[in-house]
């Protein structure tokens, strides 16, 4: 329960945070096999008590198996994870939470987690990696995403549940997912590929920072506007004025009875359809494709927001062929041009975009 | 047959999804909040789905008894459940009549209910000392201490507009620091050190420790004894980027803390994303309580909730003050 100090005897808990409202990973860890006497350690020492690790090849798994290396061998000598890709969406059955857990009692260290990436990390002695990668292959999942290879495809939450979705995101995640399944688990870029789908410029998942590719649902369009819906949510109290001041290009002007749009100054943005029911997503629908993005001070760019590489690529009927054409071809231009070790983002600073959308067949000024 | 590994197996999202939510697929065109923690999508026809969001412990460690917790309450008040890309979980599908029982259940097993809209969302961030190697400061003790800190203003919308923290072990920012609205960030304060003799048994790749070091602080000689690497101080961002290359042979030195970014900004206001920029550089990081980093995050907080309008994120806020007046107003800047 909250609020209770965890009872454990593996350990001296006193440097870790184990009480207040908030829930306590370290109540989770103890609950585990995990080496918790390493983290205690750690926060003893003011510095982990881990040392670099590496990826580990084992029978036929080319990715998916990682360790860390320890500093304090007297507690343990490493700690090995299986990255299991995740079903995009971040969605999950009761029984397949169910499978995961016994997976992890009974093959691994118990302990599950939820990475910011997008994938699940499940802690195992090295020995059990086949037999859990197996029982893992028996729930539909499967490992991959270690090393310089394309990290499991993530998206946000898509139409299953979300009003603002444009292009159906996790139903394209996976598509991506199934057409790139080799390059997930079998490294041979120049860098790791983080690559997402977002379903509207919303960007809930924030990929086009997290993520070296991000297709992002767009409409061309207008948004669709029912005048009397507005007038419906105005007398209920929703703030036109607070709406017109929130689009970015002041593009909506309101008479009292109607509003309008001016095409011209309209961002195509999601502002006014967040806040209002009476604007909705125009109907001429695609992705647009960002590069680059990355979070960490590596390389010689640093951290970056990524930039678009094509504004428009539509889709239509779940057609997704386009998109995965021409993200192919990137990666082929991206394995032979791109420097050892260089992301996505630090290729297209050095390369240009101008450079890769020839290298790819692509008109620098026409677009798709 | 024989099993083949890998399996090659993309998991499909639309197994995990209830009938209902498959019938539904991309008919939602509304929600809201109806209370914290709590979203209600709507389609045109009328038929609504309750999400009950619940925060989860730090970076997203969950025990198997845990796991089978959350199985437990799909299948007992929900139809399925996700995962957030800020490490929450959401029960989606939830029972109109089921959900004051839901609540309940989830504070009663000491997990928190809320992180919606004008909220503190859910805390993220990176392993730190649970399983990195890198890391400077503990970013799950951390986020631990924050969410304690300041667990009342998850579950009461009480804010401006909704407010996202991250804690990033490193400067890697596997934790996101960079992309929140106020980002904790783990830094070195020595440069990097190096072990020589090491370095000359057992070369690393000289031509990537140079390409890769951001500040242009590596410089790599070649004299009658092998090659000699220096790296000039002045220059150097203590990234960490060298370390990683040559693990064997480079070290970072004993003095860390935190560092606290602000004015992440992502694409929903329509105006562009950005990363966070330097708001503090240095404070101590002492667990388990991290009292100057509680303090120093408890005044921008402060700051931006007296100054903002209402919708305003903190991005938008330093926009259109500035963010020396921000800083200033949170008794944050540093002068010199």
């Amino acid at each position: 329960m909250a609020g209770t100090r965890p009872d454990d005897e593996r350990t001296n808990l006193r440097h870790a945070p184990t009480e207040g409202r908030y829930p306590s990973h370290v109540r989770e860890l103890v609950a585990s096999k995990f080496p918790i006497a390493m983290y205690e350690a750690g926060l003893a020492d003011g510095t982990p008590a881990w040392g670099h690790g590496g990826f580990l090849l084992l029978d036929d798994l080319a990715a998916g198996v990682t360790y860390r290396a320890s500093r304090r061998p007297d507690l343990v000598s490493e700690s090995v994870l299986v990255r299991v890709l995740a079903p995009v969406g971040g969605w999950f059955s009761a029984d397949l939470l169910d499978r995961m857990a016994d997976a992890a009692d009974q093959h691994g260290e118990g302990l599950i987690h939820l990475t910011t990436g997008g994938t699940i990390e499940i802690y195992v002695p090295r020995e059990n990696v086949m037999p859990l990668v197996a029982a893992l292959n028996d729930c539909g999942l499967d490992v991959g995403s270690t090393g310089d290879d394309l990290r499991g495809v993530t998206a946000c939450c898509g139409p299953a549940r979300c009003d603002c979705a444009i292009v159906d995101a996790t139903g394209l995640a996976t598509a991506i997912g199934r057409q790139f399944m080799d390059e997930q688990q079998y490294p041979g870029f120049p860098h790791k590929c983080k690559t997402a789908v977002a379903g509207c410029a919303n960007d809930c998942i924030r990929a086009v920072m997290q993520k070296d590719h991000t297709f992002v649902g767009v409409y061309r369009d207008l948004p669709r506007l029912d005048q009397e819906r507005l007038r419906e949510w105005i007398a209920g109290g929703g703030e036109m004025d607070a709406l017109m001041a929130a689009c970015p290009g002041a593009a909506i002007r309101f008479d009292g009875q109607e509003a309008v749009i001016d095409g011209d100054r309209c961002a195509r943005c999601m502002v006014c359809i967040n806040r209002s029911p009476a604007f909705r997503p125009g109907r001429e629908r695609g992705v647009a494709w960002v590069v680059g993005g990355k979070y960490g001070c590596r390389g010689p760019a640093g951290p970056m927001v990524g930039t678009v590489l094509i504004p428009f690529i539509p889709v239509v009927d779940g057609d997704y062929s386009q998109v995965a054409d021409v993200f192919a071809r990137f990666l082929e231009v991206w394995s032979e041009h791109g420097g050892i070790k260089e992301r996505v983002g630090d290729f297209i600073v050095r390369y240009g975009t101008d450079n890769i959308l020839r290298e790819m067949g692509l008109d620098p000024e026409g677009g798709c | 047959m024989e099993r083949q590994f890998p399996a090659g197996i993309m998991p499909d999202f639309w197994e995990m999804l209830s009938p209902r939510l498959r019938e539904n697929y991309g008919q939602w065109v509304w929600h809201e909040f109806p209370a914290p923690g709590v979203i209600r999508h709507l389609t045109a026809a009328g038929e609504a789905c309750i999400s009950v969001r619940v925060q989860l412990p730090p970076n997203g460690y969950l025990s198997a008894a845990t796991l089978r917790v959350l199985a437990r309450w799909i299948r007992t008040y929900a139809e399925a459940g996700r995962r957030t890309s800020r490490q929450a979980f959401e029960l989606v599908g939830v029972a109109p009549d089921r959900l004051a029982d839901l609540l309940d259940e989830v504070r009663q097993h000491g997990f928190l209910v809320g992180g919606t809209g004008s909220a503190l969302h859910q805390i993220k961030g990176c392993t730190g000392f649970v399983h990195c190697q890198n890391a400077a400061i503990d970013s799950p003790g951390i986020m631990k201490a924050l969410g304690d800190a300041l667990a009342d203003e998850i579950d009461a919308c009480c804010y401006p507009a909704p407010l996202k923290l991250s804690v990033s072990g490193c400067p890697n920012h596997c934790g996101a620091g960079v992309e929140a609205d106020i980002g904790i960030v783990g830094i070195f304060r020595d440069p990097p050190q190096l072990d020589l003799q090491r370095m000359a048994e057992a070369p690393p790749d000289f031509g990537l420790l140079g390409r890769w070091c951001p500040g242009g602080a590596i410089k790599v000689k070649c004299g009658p004894e092998g090659r000699l690497l220096t790296i000039l101080e002045d220059r150097c961002i203590r990234c960490t980027s060298c370390v990683m290359v040559a693990p064997d042979s480079i070290s970072m030195g004993p003095r860390r803390g935190a560092a606290i970014v602000v004015g992440g900004r992502g694409l929903t206001g329509g105006r562009g994303a950005n990363l966070a920029c330097m708001a503090v550089p240095y404070l101590p990081a002492e667990p388990p309580h991290y009292p100057a980093i509680i303090q120093a995050v408890k005044r921008l907080i402060a700051a931006w909730v007296t100054g903002a309008k209402p919708g305003e994120r903190v991005a938008d806020y330093i926009d259109r003050v500035g963010l020396d007046e921000f800083l200033h107003q949170a008794g944050a800047r540093t002068g010199s």
